[in-house]
């Protein structure tokens, strides 16, 4: 076809088009029309909010104290592919839990609750196999995505009172200890002249858009999921800003990293809270470098001589083999979150302190 | 602004709104410009006024060239619009790398040339060879001269096609000028359907496998030979459904507005042959290397060695054109190399089975992305190296996101075929779900979804509602756009 020829057949249907520019449906069929347009969407609604409440079949709550977001069942499927149970408590179901054994809490953040990795496939929960034979031990992980050691510094008396447990093994990272305890949103530390204190927020008092939007929430495990992308959307890498020359790609405002933070000074306050009874299990990121936050805190071990676990003295391993401990076939490799192999290696770590410490008769 | 993004979103909404209101076609075309320059300005506002000032020179000279018979005089007008374009071209686009390539030579004898650091207006590949085909076709006698400088302008500043093509030629879309064409209820359905078809191409595969091909292609010595044929097919995947989920994307947007573009993609990974890649993928830029490159040289009329040449020599510009960097025409080069044997192959009258045709350019063509992904020659030997080296340790995974998106371009091409070659008289699946399949002089066969019935409204919610929930949350550009 020559362009001469396009242009005509363009000018034809431009004419058309102008003159008719839809194809109206017949009188008698414009309601029943809209009618079945009405339900089609309706009935596509229903069936991704059927699909969405089976995924989170769970109890969708917040941390009275801290207010950060606890879910007491959820299947993932965005990063790894499992289920996830907690009781009333918040504490992970484990498959086997030995009654009348000594309690050991475990706190931390999503590395701990480990959504991606199904209940028995948690180290809490292999750690308890594993000392099940002559050092039974019951691990009430009480992980929580998003916590950091403020968060853990203000509910220790609670858990300690709820849970009673003999010994705390505490899960740390670089950003924990730096600028996620420091995050201003949220419970976090502030350093004023030298010392530490706790900043608990004010619950929050929502507005009446945030009200009704929480209430639809509540209602719909579609909205609920649809809203909270929305927001991650908006947080996220965005496109280049109006009239500014280049491609920007965008990063979350986080506290600059410079700061000094008081690791030392953070670890001693969460030892004394816990009653001087902690293990401290650093997870630092595969394959980078030891970075200057891990120093700080493998030397405050050395000179407290508190119990401590580097995650790191389990990489070698898994760069000999070609794996990673993080990352899932359906995120990203050395990426992420603790994988079945990494939790079976954090698990390793974990259950050999433990017997360690119960031999020594410290629980 | 990308197109996947909420501010293109909103951008286009009141877009359609403002034109839905506006009656005269005049005033339309002149919001529709003004429109267009906001949207580049969105981009980057320093270089508006070389997009205006092309259109500018390249309107007066086509304007010059119609007017005189004196051929000479029309010659030199055609010159100066060419060196005018490719002078900007060359100048923002390719100083460095000729500067860099320099320092290569003068690096023997201890001297270099600093390099310039010339920012790369976007879209300007696009512009410059939409703007150039209006003067030759002038020169040729092909077109008539615009009348006005403000549809001239228009053509050229479209934002639809303005950053990442298709490259639409003058004479396809001028004469839609003319027409009061605006958004309707039918082009909105129409052009609709295929930016929703073009946005699932691009967040729920591109976007998605993208980080993946980019691990790989980071540092592919560290990766198993398994997992650097995974980050190929990865990338294999994510430049298909990134350059034609925008290509869709803009063919949608231009007919939602009330103009038709041409189509720029035909499944081009079920070629039988290197020359039918060439005729369904990115099909704007092969015809116009085609008609302004490859047949003024000679084409095929000047003997086998000549048309050897101009094939080389063509698809090494073409290289070229897609960047500054050797990569890119090493990658030109093998298109070249591969177009000449399979020409041999043809005069020799030499027969291969379709199935072992396709299979055989799928894999020539993934394999030549590994020159055009690759951000330099090391790069691409030690990519090359990991493919060919299987049992030499690495890193290994099984990124289940891969064989996802394999699942789903595999499926596209079978609703594809089905489309390609199902009757435009509706069937009972058709009916059920609303569905229609339409033939479009320019834009080819195209599938329209529908709300009148039942499963049509089911079928168009759920769509829309999958890209939205599991597509990539994360705006990121177009691969084409920094070409």
């Amino acid at each position: 076809m020559t362009a001469n020829h396009k242009a005509e057949e363009l000018e034809r249907i431009g004419g058309k088009e102008a003159i008719s520019p839809t194809t109206p449906l017949p009188k008698g069929r414009r309601l029943p029309a809209i009618v079945a347009a009405v339900c089609g969407i309706a009935l596509s609604l229903l069936a991704f909010e059927m699909a969405f409440r089976l995924l989170l079949f769970g109890k969708e709550g917040r941390d009275p104290v801290t207010h950060l977001p606890v879910t007491t069942g959820i299947h993932r499927i965005g990063e790894g592919f499992a289920s996830s149970h907690r009781d009333h408590q918040g504490v992970r179901l484990s498959p086997n839990p030995c009654s009348g054994c000594p309690r050991v809490l475990v706190i931390g953040d999503s590395y701990t609750d480990a959504f991606q990795v199904d209940d028995t496939e948690a180290f809490t929960a292999v750690a308890e196999t594993m000392l099940a034979g002559a050092h039974p031990v019951r691990l009430l992980n009480a992980g929580v995505a998003g916590a950091s050691p403020a968060d853990y510094l203000v509910q220790a008396a609670r858990y300690r009172r709820r849970l009673q447990p003999a010994w705390t093994v505490i899960e740390l990272n670089a950003d924990d200890l730096g600028r996620d305890a420091f995050l201003p949103d949220k419970v976090h530390f502030r350093q004023e002249g030298g010392r530490l204190s706790l900043v608990v927020p004010a619950p929050y008092e929502y507005g009446r858009i945030t009200q009704t939007l929480g209430f639809i929430r509540e209602q719909s495990a579609l909205a609920n999921y649809a809203i909270a992308r929305l927001d991650f959307a908006r947080q996220g890498p965005k496109g280049p800003p109006w009239f500014r020359a280049g491609f920007d790609s965008g990063t979350r405002s986080v506290p600059q990293a410079s700061q000094f933070y008081p690791l030392e000074h953070e670890l001693s306050l969460l030892r004394s809270a816990y009653g001087n009874r902690v293990t401290f299990l650093f997870l630092p990121l595969f394959n980078t470098p030891i970075e200057n936050e891990e120093i700080r805190f493998e030397r405050y071990c050395r000179e407290t001589t508190t119990s401590c676990l580097n995650f790191r003295e389990s990489f070698e391993g898994f760069q000999r083999i070609g794996t990673a401990p993080y990352g899932f076939p359906n995120s990203r490799f050395a990426g992420g979150h603790l994988n079945t192999a990494g939790h079976v290696a954090v698990a390793r770590l974990l259950a050999m302190e433990l017997r360690r410490l119960q031999q020594n008769g410290l629980f | 602004m990308v197109f996947s993004s909420f501010r293109f979103a909103g951008f286009l909404v009141a877009l359609l709104l403002l034109l839905s209101l506006i009656r005269s076609n005049e005033s339309r075309k002149r919001a529709l410009c003004l429109a267009s320059c906001l949207f580049y300005a969105a981009w980057d506002f320093r270089y508006l006024g070389l997009l205006l000032l092309i259109s500018g020179i390249d309107f007066v000279a086509a304007a010059q060239i119609d007017q005189t018979e004196l051929p000479r005089r029309r010659r030199a007008w055609l010159v100066f619009s060419m060196v005018t374009n490719l002078g900007c071209l060359a100048y923002f686009k390719y100083t460095d790398f000729f500067i860099h390539s320099l320092n290569g030579v003068l690096g023997v004898y201890g001297r270099e040339i600093p390099l310039l650091h010339v920012f790369l207006p976007a879209g300007i590949s696009f512009y410059t060879f939409k703007s150039m085909s209006y003067t030759i076709d002038v020169y040729r006698r092909e077109l008539r001269p615009c009348r006005r400088l403000f549809d001239y302008a228009m053509f050229v500043s479209f934002f639809a096609d303005l950053i990442a093509g298709p490259i639409v030629r003058a004479s396809v879309f001028l004469p839609q000028l003319e027409n009061r064409v605006g958004p309707t209820a039918r082009r909105l359905q129409e052009g609709g359907s295929l930016f929703v078809i073009g946005m699932g191409k691009k967040l729920l595969i591109a976007d998605q496998i993208g980080p993946i091909a980019d691990a790989v292609f980071q540092n592919p010595g560290a990766w198993s030979c398994g997992m650097a044929w995974t980050g190929l097919i990865a990338y294999t995947l994510q430049i298909y459904c990134d350059f034609s989920g925008y290509s869709d994307m803009a063919l949608g947007v231009a007919q939602m507005l009330g103009y038709d573009l041409p189509e720029n993609f035909r499944m081009p990974y079920l070629s039988g042959d290197v020359s039918e890649f060439w005729q369904r993928w990115h099909i704007t830029l092969s015809q116009w290397l085609r008609d302004y490159l490859y047949i003024p040289l000679g084409g095929n009329r000047k003997g086998p060695t000549r048309t050897y040449v101009n094939l080389l020599l063509t698809m090494l510009l073409g290289g070229l054109w897609h960047g500054a960097g050797w990569n890119f025409v090493l990658w030109g080069a093998l298109h070249g190399a591969a177009l000449c044997v399979h020409r041999a192959w043809r005069k020799f009258g030499l027969r291969m089975p379709r199935l072992a045709g396709q299979v055989l350019t799928l894999l020539f063509v993934s394999l030549a992305w590994v020159p055009f992904r690759a951000v330099d020659a090391a790069a691409t030997k030690a990519m090359l190296a990991r493919l060919i080296a299987p049992g030499t340790g690495g890193s290994h995974w099984v990124p289940v996101t891969v064989i996802a998106a394999l699942m789903l371009v595999a499926g596209g091409h079978v609703a594809g075929l089905w489309i390609e070659r199902s009757s435009t008289e509706r069937n009972i699946l058709q009916r059920a779900f609303n569905l229609e399949i339409k033939d479009h002089p320019l834009s080819g066969r195209q599938l329209v979804f529908g709300t009148n019935t039942i499963g049509g409204a089911f079928l168009t919610t759920s769509i829309v509602l999958i890209i939205a929930l599991f597509g990539a949350t994360s705006a990121s550009p177009f691969i084409y756009f920094r070409f």
